[in-house]
């Protein structure tokens, strides 16, 4: 939609939400399980991500809400640090007693942007462009790792 | 330094209450409930938008109890304000004269009276709780020197009956190694429990204070299950208050029989009154733990 009211300068309309990053569980069934936050924990959450699947982001622990294993808010679920501990557990890493700091929020960028063109290396001449990697990505700025797949 | 923290060093059983803050600027009500337990309790809890519904911040009527001459124990949860307004108001309560501090997560908005409200969670317990224990020694959460430090008590929140225990108990060995000295539990009915919670914490040389809920009636007892998270009532209290011939007589044996048991297991009660205020002094006289 933006692209093409900024392309045309016709009066352009949503028409559809853009709800989140899906991850595709079956044909047309999505879940989110990354927010793009810029700031990764999965390396220590046993790749389940407790910033998007716990309602409150929370990343110590389970809250107060938690009855049986099951989600306060979405009570049908399991609690994310249950599925996290589980999984810990079951690799023989677990469980995650190390106190997690505060998260840097600042890596999520609002608006977003990456220049990949002029963070580029320069090549030699005559040579076709590469991929981007990981340090090329981020332009002037910090270095940010998008280069791999979402979470 | 906090009447309840020299309480609890020094061995008493101790005895918390509850109010809320208004919907309003009328402190009335809360002040009447106030004054009705202060004199069999060593502090009294004052809420933090409990329920994620809106009321005067608990750092406003925590300052009015401590004026009355009572000792709050200001709540704050994570729910509502970011790292700078939690610290900023972590120094506000300090310079206010308040010593008792239970941090908590807080209600997820969607379960309030406010339900489209953004959920901040910036902080999450554990960590505020660390920068809590930083400012009791002159720091904020950057390691920057404060202008006067804080003099917090520190509490949290824990959940004898949430099972799986193994996760809970590592959230409660975080929060003590974050800096919490004492709990202040949700409502317990399984002694056993209790009692499990109980030596995990003093191994770990924190208090505990069980939570008691008064279930005046039928009601109330369905409005917990319904509404309040990571909370059930059993069922055979249900029915025993269901059953009886006058309900709210009824909760005030049951409290009776559960602050006597606790006298053998932890180090105090925290007594949620739900509208029973006015029974609080008479539960805690009959079951012999009163401020001596």
């Amino acid at each position: 939609v933006q692209t093409v009211a900024a392309a045309t300068g016709v009066p352009t309309l949503p028409a559809l939400e853009s709800a989140f990053l899906g991850n595709v569980v079956r044909h047309g069934v999505f879940e989110e399980r990354c927010s793009m936050c810029g700031d990764c924990v999965l390396d220590a959450t046993a790749g389940i991500c407790p910033v998007t699947t716990c309602p409150k982001g929370l990343l110590n622990g389970p809250c107060g809400g938690m009855w049986e294993g099951k989600c306060e808010v979405l009570t049908d679920r399991d609690c994310t640090f249950v599925q996290i501990n589980r999984r810990l557990v079951d690799q023989g890493r677990g469980p995650a007693s190390r106190i997690v700091p505060p998260k840097d929020f600042s890596k999520h960028m609002k608006p977003g942007s990456i220049d990949m063109r002029h963070a580029r290396p320069k090549q030699p001449k005559g040579m076709p462009g590469g991929a981007a990697t990981a340090e090329t990505v981020g332009g002037s700025g910090d270095a940010i790792d998008r280069s791999g797949c979402c979470g | 330094m906090s009447r309840l923290s020299e309480a609890l060093d020094s061995g008493r059983f101790v005895v918390t209450g509850e109010v809320g803050p208004p919907l309003g600027t009328d402190t009335g009500s809360m002040e009447r409930a106030a004054a009705v337990m202060a004199p069999v309790c060593t502090a009294i809890n004052v809420t933090d938008n409990q329920g994620a519904t809106l009321h005067m911040s608990s750092i406003a009527a925590s300052a009015r109890l401590l004026a009355m001459g009572y000792e709050p124990v200001f709540q704050q949860t994570c729910r509502d304000r970011n790292r700078l307004a939690l610290q900023s108001d972590l120094l506000s309560a300090s310079a206010m004269g308040l010593e008792n501090l239970l941090v908590v997560t807080g209600d997820d908005p969607r379960s309030g009276d406010h339900p489209h409200a953004k959920g901040v969670f910036d902080l999450d317990s554990t960590q505020l709780l660390g920068i809590a224990a930083g400012m009791n020694e002159g720091h904020d959460m950057l390691g920057r020197d404060l202008d006067g430090h804080t003099g917090f008590y520190l509490g949290a929140a824990m959940f004898p009956e949430a099972e799986p225990w193994d996760i809970q108990l590592m959230k409660a060995e975080k929060k003590i190694a974050a800096g919490a000295r004492f709990f202040q539990t949700q409502a317990v009915f399984d002694l056993d429990k209790l009692a499990r919670a109980t030596e995990a914490m003093h191994d770990l040389g924190a208090k505990v204070i069980a939570g008691i809920l008064l279930l005046r009636s039928p009601r109330v007892v369905k409005f917990i299950n319904e509404k309040l998270a990571g909370l059930e009532v059993p069922a055979y209290i249900g029915e025993r208050i269901a059953a009886a011939e006058r309900p709210s007589l009824e909760a005030v044996e049951l409290a009776v029989e559960q602050v006597t048991a606790c006298r053998d297991i932890c180090d105090g009660v925290h007594i949620m009154p739900l509208g029973l205020d006015a029974s609080v002094p008479e539960i805690v006289e009959r079951a012999g733990v009163g401020r001596g």
